[in-house]
């Protein structure tokens, strides 16, 4: 195995006749993580990198991996791999060739060279000139080149450049996968969001100084995370938040708040009887902290002194207490980055009771590797990637830009408690060491429950002239997306009862969920409600309605196709037309993309539908905490509606089977 | 990392792309065309098939002339590949690579001359054939003799692929120096195509540039091999003045690329690759 090396920079400079590209620039980049080296164009990163990999000389200032300058390694091939330029190939020459010839100048097998193409999936184009190779073609020769030693340090400059959405993904689930390896990581980009995704440690340069370095949570004040909420009953909720002494800014997309956590502001309008709306965090903007920083605005200390990548977390964990569970530890920035801090898009704040409002979206993306036994499906699909296989990998990381991001990171918070929410509620808190807020599980239940009513009681011309149909998407992190019952039925507020059952059945579900899933993390259910009023007083916790289990079982087991338009049997024939009468927020030209998503969905209408059976709903419950963890996340949340749309705006953006 | 681990790397990238047989077959045609061309002239006027009042050579001197032409008019081939060597590595930006596989950059320039005199046998041969070939074909279609059974013939042809060999060597240190492909191959191509011919052609006639014009890598290339249609080309005494001894040709060669080859090595191999 590879060993991975630690990368020091001390005092490097490099001038350019009068130009000045890299100036006293002393950072350190530690093995097992993935490192992003962001700066904007011209900042000095790629001379930094050609400097390490002594391509270029160092006006001054060493740059070394493992202590040695890369002149003086033994094997470079096999110590260091890199990237460094989209086309350093000749075009005349076929992929194989080339990287025969260096692997021959490494002293390495020639067969290393058919093994590292099947790496990157250019099995296939080995034979044929590199001329005749697409951009990303390159790219992945170019990581074919960088892999061929089998280095314990990778140096990329710029790897997604050219890249499909799908060619990025790749490369992420890669870097990844071989910062775990234990290797040493370091990716330069000019686009903060680009690396976001995958980075665990940032360091940044702008004018060929050090500007930042640490991990992407330290890149972020806390403090400027914020919760917006809203209520189609505003003056009550501000009422409550003034009763509980909670400073807010009223604006027009709703209630802001800043500094204290959506769970503890659900808890309090729950306590208060104010149904929400809408209920989400909103993440810093690290882009906007990333031009700062870069344009000299704002000035972070870690630039100044060594901050030691990791140190950071213990702060994030201490002041955002959900945010950052102990246990969490290196995947911790990955997860946070989901705070991609676009803000959503997609929520129709509390406008429409009829729309339902996305309270949370994330990606299964998110989930870590320490949550083994809940990501043991999207682990799996990570490395089976590697394999070659895109289509496997659970999320669907370019969603972010269009889901509500921000929401995504509020979800990631969750992800720690939830495993523990459903079973119980405020018990729950002392396992959290640095939580602060003892109901911030309950409350974050508390706050999801409420939105199914959230739509139901002010507006009230509750009719159930048949069986209602509510749904919902579960997401892997415990984000429910409620989805309208059809138009015909008269009603606009999906019934509590039940996200209820499924609160309570979670771990039956989770079950299913697992059964169901192929590396896909989010669910949709469709479930028969009862009359809301029948359901109104049912206590939060109450008992699992088996009938209500079986229901929902056999919903399940019509895929999660037809029923992510959500609105149960009735539907499926027409699920586009449903879809677009639902949700008006929907409407949008299909690209092609998502019509071969539709496709594919339909495909699994017919296919199927044993996938669960009644029968398992117990057994499954009896499953292991562990192994329903993920079942557990699924269960949790409420999520806004706009699930449907959103996924085909991931389809239209990865292009993905899920 | 060893210079042998280096030139397999570098024997790889020169036969992976067309680039060399391209020029083979280049070679083998301006070649073989000239040699046939002067070859038919030649025999048909020495022996008087085709009469005239020119000068006709003597019959022992033809076929040394006929099968210099492989170096004579052919030298620019192994020029080429060897600078072609160089600066595609700089034009493809494949110096990159090469050097994070090999960082010490002197090993990759010693690769390179050691692929540079195998690929310069090679296409020395290629040349030989290419020149003896037909030349030999219309000597024996006139009924003159090949002169195959003379041992000088046979040094002769061994003084030829030295000679590539030295081109070949000439033409990397070129491209070390100039980087620039289309530059590097431009420059070639006017100096020995253009401006040494000019300048042989007038040391026919002024005799004070005479003794700089031998030193040139072309004269002292054709004084390397012992004959050159030049001799014939610059009129009847002019350029067979003074020649060097083939030895000495061979040196001032030998010079011409190791001064080249240390002037590219400081001044540009080991620049900044960006």
């Amino acid at each position: 195995m590879p060993e991975g090396l630690a990368l020091g920079f001390s005092g490097l400079t490099k001038r350019f006749g009068a130009v000045t590209a890299v100036s006293d620039f002393t950072a350190r980049v530690e093995p097992g993580l993935v490192t992003g080296f962001l700066g904007p164009n011209g900042a000095g990163k790629t001379t930094t990198l050609r400097v390490l990999l002594g391509l270029v000389r160092p006006t001054a200032g060493t740059a070394t991996i493992g202590g040695l300058p890369y002149a003086k390694l033994k094997q470079p091939l096999q110590t260091v791999g890199a990237v460094l330029e989209a086309s350093s190939f000749h075009p005349g020459r076929s992929g194989a060739a080339h990287l025969k010839a260096y692997a021959q100048a490494a002293s390495l097998p020639t067969a290393r060279v058919d093994e590292v193409l099947g790496l990157v999936g250019l099995a296939d184009a080995a034979g044929r000139k590199v001329g005749g190779y697409s951009l990303g073609m390159r790219q992945r020769l170019g990581l074919a080149y960088a892999l061929l030693g089998d280095p314990g340090v990778l140096v990329l400059d710029e790897p997604a450049n050219g890249l499909d959405p799908e060619g990025i993904k790749w490369m992420r689930v890669l870097l990844r996968q071989l910062a775990r390896e234990g290797r040493t990581v370091l990716v330069s980009s000019h686009l903060l969001a680009e690396v976001q995704q995958t980075v665990d440690s940032l360091l940044i340069i702008s004018q060929g100084r050090l500007v930042f370095q640490g991990p992407l949570d330290d890149l972020a004040d806390p403090t400027e995370h914020a919760t917006v909420v809203d209520s189609p009953d505003r003056p009550a909720l501000l009422a409550a938040l003034t009763a509980a002494d909670v400073p807010y800014e009223l604006l027009r997309s709703g209630v802001t708040i800043r500094g204290i956590e959506p769970a503890r502001v659900g808890a309090i309008a729950a306590a208060a009887g104010v149904a929400l709306s809408a209920l989400q965090q909103r993440g810093p903007a690290l882009e906007e902290v990333f031009l700062d920083l870069v344009n000299g605005v704002r000035v972070h200390p870690s630039a100044a002194g060594t901050v030691v990548a990791g140190s950071g977390e213990a702060d994030a964990a201490t002041e955002v207490p959900t945010n950052e569970a102990p246990e969490t530890t290196k995947a911790a920035g990955a997860d946070t980055d989901a705070a991609a801090s676009e803000p959503a898009p997609a929520g129709p704040v509390g406008a429409e009771p009829t729309g339902p409002v996305p309270v949370g979206h994330t990606e299964p993306d998110e989930l870590e590797p320490e949550d083994e036994a809940a990501a043991a499906d999207a682990e799996a699909a990570e490395t089976s990637t590697l394999s070659a296989t895109f289509d496997t990998e659970t999320g669907g990381t370019p969603q972010a830009a269009f889901v509500s991001s921000a929401i995504a990171a509020a979800a990631a918070a969750y992800r720690d408690d939830e495993p523990k929410s459903y079973e119980a509620t405020a018990d729950q808190a002392p396992n959290e060491p640095t939580d602060a807020e003892p109901e911030a599980p309950s409350g974050d239940e508390a706050a999801a429950s409420e939105t199914a009513p959230a739509g139901s009681e002010p507006e009230a011309p509750v009719e159930p002239s048949g069986p209602i149909t509510a749904s919902f998407a579960v997401a892997s992190t415990g984000i429910i997306d409620i989805v309208p019952p059809p138009a015909d039925s008269s009603t606009d507020s999906p019934s509590e009862a039940p996200a209820e059952g499924l609160d309570v059945d979670v771990e039956a579900l989770g079950q299913v969920d697992e059964d169901l899933s192929s590396a896909d993390e989010e669910r949709v259910f469709a479930m028969p409600a009862a009359g809301p009023a029948e359901d109104a007083d049912l206590p939060e916790d109450s008992d699992v309605d088996v009938e209500a289990i079986g229901e929902i079982d056999e919903e399940l087991s019509t895929p999660d196709t037809a029923d992510e338009s959500a609105e149960g049997e009735a539907s499926v024939s027409s699920p586009d037309a449903e879809e677009q009468a639902q949700r008006p927020w929907g409407e949008y030209v299909k690209t092609e993309a998502d019509l071969e998503a539709d496709r594919f969905f339909a495909a699994f209408d017919g296919g199927s539908e044993s996938a669960a059976d009644a029968g398992e709903v117990p057994e499954s419950g009896d499953g292991p905490p562990d192994d329903t963890g993920g079942g557990q996340e699924t269960g949790g949340r409420q999520e806004g509606s706009a699930q449907t749309a959103e996924e085909n705006q991931d389809e239209h953006e990865g292009g993905e089977p899920r | 990392m060893s210079v042998v681990a280096a030139s397999r790397s570098e024997f790889t990238k020169q036969f992976s792309t067309s680039m060399w047989w391209i020029l083979a077959i280049v070679l083998v045609a301006y070649v073989g065309f000239t040699a046939a061309v002067l070859a038919f002239a030649l025999a048909a006027s020495t022996t008087g098939a085709i009469g005239g009042d020119g000068p006709s050579l003597p019959a022992d001197q033809i076929s040394p002339l006929l099968y210099s032409v492989g170096t004579a008019v052919g030298y620019v081939f192994p020029l080429l590949i060897g600078t072609l060597m160089v600066t595609t590595e700089f034009r493809h930006k494949t110096l990159t690579p090469t050097f994070l596989a090999t960082p010490r950059r002197g090993t990759v320039l010693w690769a390179k001359i050691v692929v540079g005199i195998v690929v310069g046998a090679i296409f020395g041969v290629i040349g030989v054939v290419a020149s003896v070939g037909p030349a030999a074909a219309f000597l024996v279609g006139y009924g003159l003799d090949t002169d195959f059974a003379s041992s000088d013939t046979w040094t002769l042809l061994g003084r030829m692929l030295i000679a590539y060999v030295l081109w070949v060597v000439i033409g990397i240190g070129v491209g070390a120096l100039v980087r620039n492909q289309v530059g590097a191959v431009v420059g070639v191509l006017v100096f020995t195509q253009f401006l040494e011919p000019v300048a042989r052609a007038a040391a026919a006639f002024v005799e004070q540039i005479e003794p700089i014009v031998r030193y040139l890598p072309g004269a002292a290339s054709d004084a390397l091999v012992g004959a050159s249609i030049f001799a014939l080309s610059a009129g009847p005494g002019g350029g067979t003045g003074d020649p060097l001894e083939w030895w000495a040709g061979g040196l001032v060669l030998l010079a011409y690329a190791v001064v080249l080859l240390l002037l590219g090595y400081f001044t540009s191999w080991r620049r900044d690759v960006s």
